[in-house]
């Protein structure tokens, strides 16, 4: 069995410039950003046609995946040939002032309509105090004040007249009307009227009683005269109002004939103008809300007004909305206050429309992270789905937990597509857990992470460069640019066959080149530039990777590069910070001595093994059990340590270096520490894949170059994974110089030639290793182990029968 | 420069109310008269003895609201009714002097109302009486009250009315020597606030109303006042009203005892609705 190194050409799949046709990015012509995102679009598409109910949608995939652009690109291709909604408008509903009503207009005419009644409210502030001061109304109100006047007095003539004929006054006193008799215009004193004959005493007194009746029937008359002349004042103020307004309002009528909605409205006004005349009158004394709303003048008269709440005027199509900002006030609309001498007062003017408002009739774009952290936005949103209606509450409304008086607008039929763009996890919880999640987003837009890498994807990737490159009036790519660009997408995959659809990156990677070739002065970007761009955004981030690397180099942190150890494997971890990758070596350790078959993890044992980590080491025992001694027990006592690891270890893609520890300590055999090793192992033996292979490699090349690089160096990784490698230049050109290798196995007995140099061995017909294989003197050791446990056990058990047994 | 003998001097005003609304708003027109003369401000009210008189006999009954029957009348009752109204208008000739910065006085006297408002008037300049509305339910001082003073007292009396202005004065004038007291009267009122004097220039014939009205205008041009004019024909009653209807707001002027004009006051104070003031 014999391992080769991988040559340089397996390690890295590279880009040949020399395919493209095309001398820089300015020749190609621009795509959207939708490449390889077949499947997406395709739901999105299917989506957008259905038009029942749910068929909102769930655009997942990894933040960066460029969701959003391509959403957006799609939704707007589709909106623009959609029609244009109507306009939103509120007006007040003059019977219930708290309960605005909504006007849902033709595009363009709510503006239009809004426009015409600020202009008819500034006619009427002009016509109707003019018809209130004719000459012809003054001397109508006169007439009618003179009425009600010669009435009261007419009645109280005729009153005081009959009791003067009775010898009776009717005088006004600061009690009221007194009746008493009188002679020669004085009232008759107590005295004198004492002396008058008993007959006549009787009479006056009957007709004072009798007149009193009829002062006080007078009196109960009073009121109702006084409420018909305020009612024929009102009347005539009405008739001079309506022959002043009429003509202003069926102008407006019949320009909006064809839209019964406003026509009503306009109706409203007219009645609602006649019955506050007063409001255009005298506007500082407009008393109330509304004058305190106005501050100083034209108060009552914001009730007129058209609030347009969504204005289509200028709108092309169906409107596609992205709220970035999803507070369930921004969602679903709001009812602002003013405040006034300390009160909060507000109408149907504040109403302020929310996102759904200004997307209806077309597509809202969310974020749904953002909606899930804003507190009741996403009830908010599922409850406007559900009800497909927009009704703008306050939370605290919402909740219950107010009752202050406020607006109560009608809601607003919803016709919305809504797309909330999001991690996978949370479509996953959300599925889970929200019931209603489901039922209303019943269209999946699941993005890829990366694409098949194919020339005719190449060449998609190369017109993405140029589109970026058009868009953001960057600087052209040429065909070195373009090919490294790809390759650094390979790379972001983890996959030489593989494309990251991550659009984040790749603009960022070409915003980044185009500026290095600026500062280099050239107009076109080259590979060089597109190095540069990858090298110092590494570099900007690299600071923890450099100490770790530092502290290896300097001895602090045990990591052995020459040489050979019995027990001892450098083991390959990836650490993630803040989104760099990077490789870090770790020396791992085995040791064995006589024991009842466990394989102890120490880091398990202090809690800093995760579960798949654990996995990974309890495959080592049965691989130790299955392979070795089988008719004996296993007798070892195994110890494993992620030597100098303090924090959690995770991941079993360490578990074949710790099981070629473990061989090597059990056979006594001594492993490179030239050679560092990663991929993790199954029940028979087999290498199996792991991930971050590259920054793997990397990583131990780092550590080994800063050293010197001694030619005996590399890295031992699974077969399975030579189809993902895309490493750095600097690695492939080391491996091309020898100064570097890196080798591929597929089971541990290669992995173990390999790293000891000695053969691993396979069982003969008679079921032996071959003499001096690993195999056989891990076998013989076991064996040897098993033998003396058995042996220890049965002197024990000699012991007892002798009565030597432990005491207890 | 001499001083015209006929002019209106206003040290003492003495405001006489009744404590009823509308006189009590009228307080404030004879308290902006006062504020500009820089006058003291005299109150009266009159605990009128023929109301406590009328209270005292045992057959008089009362109505007082359309929801009570006549009831008997008590004379505690009217008493402290007037007392009321005594410490109502005390409390608004304070304020009102207090708010123009003018001293002032008080007092409250039982009596016959015209016979204690005329002696009163002997110590001051001015007599201001409140002219009610004559509408049911609101007591007024009657036209007639106003008449009985105004014949009685040897001062001008102004008959006040709520919400109407004294600027920009209209004054009747027949060339009388009564007449040119009230002219005199006008062109003071109207100097106070810079206003224009309207002059009703009346006369038997069109010539001589013609005639009086530029007299009236030479009278008031030497006072340094401009007028506007207009004519009226003997018996102006309507005449004169037809025409206020076509003047600006303000005090009409009369000379006291109008007859001399041919208008009857009780008439006048009942339907010009604006103050009126009688000159003497």
């Amino acid at each position: 069995m014999s391992v080769r190194p991988l040559s340089p050409e397996e390690l890295c799949i590279r880009c040949d410039p020399g395919r493209f046709a095309f001398q820089s990015t300015a020749e190609l012509e621009p795509v959207s950003a939708r490449v390889g995102q077949e499947r997406a679009v395709e739901a999105l598409r299917f989506g957008m046609g259905m038009r029942h109910d749910g068929y909102n949608f769930y655009a997942m995939g990894r933040p960066g995946a460029g969701k959003f652009t391509a959403v957006r690109a799609t939704v707007q291709e589709r909106a623009a040939g959609e029609p244009v909604p109507r306009d939103i408008c509120y007006v007040d509903d003059f019977a219930a002032s708290h309960k605005p009503r909504h006007m849902l207009l033709p595009a363009g005419k709510g503006k239009e309509l809004k426009r015409d009644v600020e202009q008819l409210v500034e006619e009427l502030r002009t016509v109707i105090p003019g018809a209130l001061e004719t000459d012809e109304f003054r001397t109508r109100k006169h007439t009618l004040d003179e009425e009600l006047k010669g009435r009261q007095e007419s009645a109280l003539h005729e009153l005081r007249a009959r009791a003067s004929k009775k010898g009776i006054a009717l005088v006004h006193t600061p009690m009221g009307f007194a009746l008493a008799p009188v002679k020669d215009d004085e009232v008759v004193p107590p005295d004198d009227f004492a002396k008058l004959p008993e007959a006549d005493r009787k009479r006056i007194e009957e007709d004072i009683q009798a007149l009193g009746e009829d002062v006080r029937a007078m009196l109960a008359k009073v009121p109702r005269w006084e409420q018909e002349a305020r009612h024929k004042m009102k009347e005539l103020v009405r008739g001079a109002m309506r022959a002043a307004v009429a003509h202003l309002l069926e102008d407006a009528k019949k320009k909006y004939a064809e839209l019964p909605e406003v026509v009503a409205f306009l109706v409203a006004v007219e009645q609602d103008v006649l019955e506050n005349a007063s409001a255009f009158m005298k506007r500082d004394e407009a008393a109330g809300v509304a004058a305190l709303l106005e501050g100083d003048e034209g108060a009552q008269l914001r009730r007129y007004q058209v609030n347009l709440l969504v204005d289509h005027s200028e709108t092309k199509g169906a409107p596609v909305v992205f709220e970035d900002s999803p507070a369930y006030d921004n969602l679903v609309g709001r009812i602002e206050h003013l405040s006034r001498f300390g009160a909060l007062l507000t109408d149907h003017n504040l109403i302020k429309p929310g996102a759904l408002h200004k997307a209806n009739g077309g597509y809202l774009l969310l974020d749904v992270r953002n909606v899930l952290l804003s507190p009741y936005a996403w009830e908010g949103l599922k409850r406007a789905l559900l009800s497909k209606q927009i009704r703008i509450e306050s939370v605290g409304r919402v909740l219950g937990l107010g009752s202050t008086v406020s607006l109560e607008p009608e809601p607003v039929p919803l016709d919305v597509k809504v797309v909330v763009l999001g991690e996978r996890r949370l479509f996953y919880l959300l599925s889970a857990f929200d019931p209603e999640f489901r039922a209303l987003f019943k269209v999946a837009v699941d993005f890829e992470d990366e694409v098949d890498r194919s020339d005719d994807h190449d060449l998609l990737y190369a017109r993405l460069v140029a589109t970026v490159v058009k868009d953001e009036k960057l600087r052209a790519f040429d065909r070195t640019g373009v090919a490294r660009v790809i390759e650094h997408c390979a790379r972001l995959a983890d996959d030489a066959a593989k494309l990251s659809a991550h659009m984040g990156k790749l603009c960022d990677l070409v915003r980044e080149a185009s500026y290095w070739a600026g500062e280099r002065g050239v107009e076109l970007v080259t590979a060089a530039d597109v190095e540069r761009a990858i090298d110092t955004g590494v570099t900007r981030v690299a600071r923890v990777r450099e100490r770790i690397y530092e502290e290896i180099e300097r001895g602090t942190l045990f990591v052995s590069t020459t040489g050979e150890r019995v027990g001892q494997v450098n083991g390959l971890a990836v650490l993630e910070l803040g989104g760099f990758a990077f490789g870090r070596p770790s020396r791992i350790t085995a040791r064995v001595r006589l024991g009842r078959g466990e394989v102890v993890d120490i880091e398990r044992e202090v809690e800093l093994g995760g579960p798949l980590h654990s996995k990974g080491v309890l495959i080592l025992s049965a691989f130790l059990g299955a392979r070795f001694v089988q008719e004996l027990p296993l007798s070892l006592a195994a110890t494993l340590v992620f030597e100098q690891s303090y924090g959690m270890v995770e991941g079993d893609s360490a578990s074949s270096a710790e099981l070629y520890a473990l061989l090597s300590a059990l056979a006594d055999v001594p492993l490179k520490q030239s050679l560092a090793v990663t991929g993790s192992v199954n029940q028979h033996g087999e290498v199996q894949p792991i991930g971050g292979v590259n920054e793997k490699i990397e990583g131990f090349f780092d550590v080994c170059s800063a050293r010197g690089l001694s030619g005996e160096q590399g890295v031992v990784i699974p077969k399975s994974n030579v189809k993902h490698l895309m490493l750095r230049g600097d690695v492939v050109e080391a491996v091309r110089a020898g100064r570097f290798h890196v080798y591929a196995v597929e089971s541990i007995d290669e992995g173990i030639e390999v790293l000891s140099g000695v053969p691993a061995g396979a069982r003969d017909a008679a079921g032996k290793f071959p003499e001096g294989s690993v195999n056989a003197r891990v076998e013989a050791r076991l064996e040897a182990l098993a033998q003396l446990r058995l042996r220890l056990g049965k002197d024990k058990d000699e012991d007892k029968a002798r009565g030597n047994g432990d005491k207890p | 420069m001499s001083r015209d003998p006929l002019e209106l001097r206003v040290r003492r005003l003495l405001v006489a109310l009744d404590a009823s609304a509308h006189g009590l708003a009228g307080l404030e027109a004879a308290a902006r008269l006062a504020e500009r003369a820089r006058s003291e401000l005299v109150g009266l009210f009159v605990e009128d003895a023929g109301l406590l008189r009328l209270a005292a006999s045992p057959v008089v009954r009362v109505v007082a609201s359309a929801g009570a029957g006549p009831e008997s009348m008590q004379v505690a009752e009217m008493e402290r009714a007037l007392r009321s109204r005594g410490d109502r208008a005390r409390a608004a000739v304070r304020e009102a002097a207090e708010r123009a910065k003018l001293t002032f006085s008080f007092r409250v006297v039982r009596g016959e109302v015209t016979h204690e408002v005329v002696a009163a008037s002997a110590s001051v300049d001015v007599v201001v009486l409140p002219l009610g509305v004559s509408v049911l339910g609101r007591p007024d001082v009657a036209a007639e009250t106003a008449r009985r003073v105004s014949e009685q007292a040897e001062r001008p009396v102004l008959l006040i009315r709520a919400g109407h202005a004294l600027s920009g004065p209209t004054v009747v004038y027949d060339g009388s020597p009564e007449g040119a007291r009230a002219l005199a009267a006008a062109a003071s009122l109207a100097r106070h606030d810079g206003g224009v004097v309207t002059v009703l220039g009346v006369g038997d014939t069109e010539a001589a109303a013609l005639g009086a009205a530029e007299a009236a205008r030479g009278g008031l041009a030497v006072r340094g006042v401009a007028a506007r004019v207009r004519t009226v024909l003997r018996p102006a009653l309507g005449e004169v009203l037809m025409a206020l209807g076509q003047v600006p707001g303000g005090a009409l002027v009369l000379a006291a005892g109008a007859r001399a004009a041919g208008v009857p006051l009780a008439r006048l104070a009942e339907r010009a609705r604006r103050p009126i003031m009688l000159a003497r």
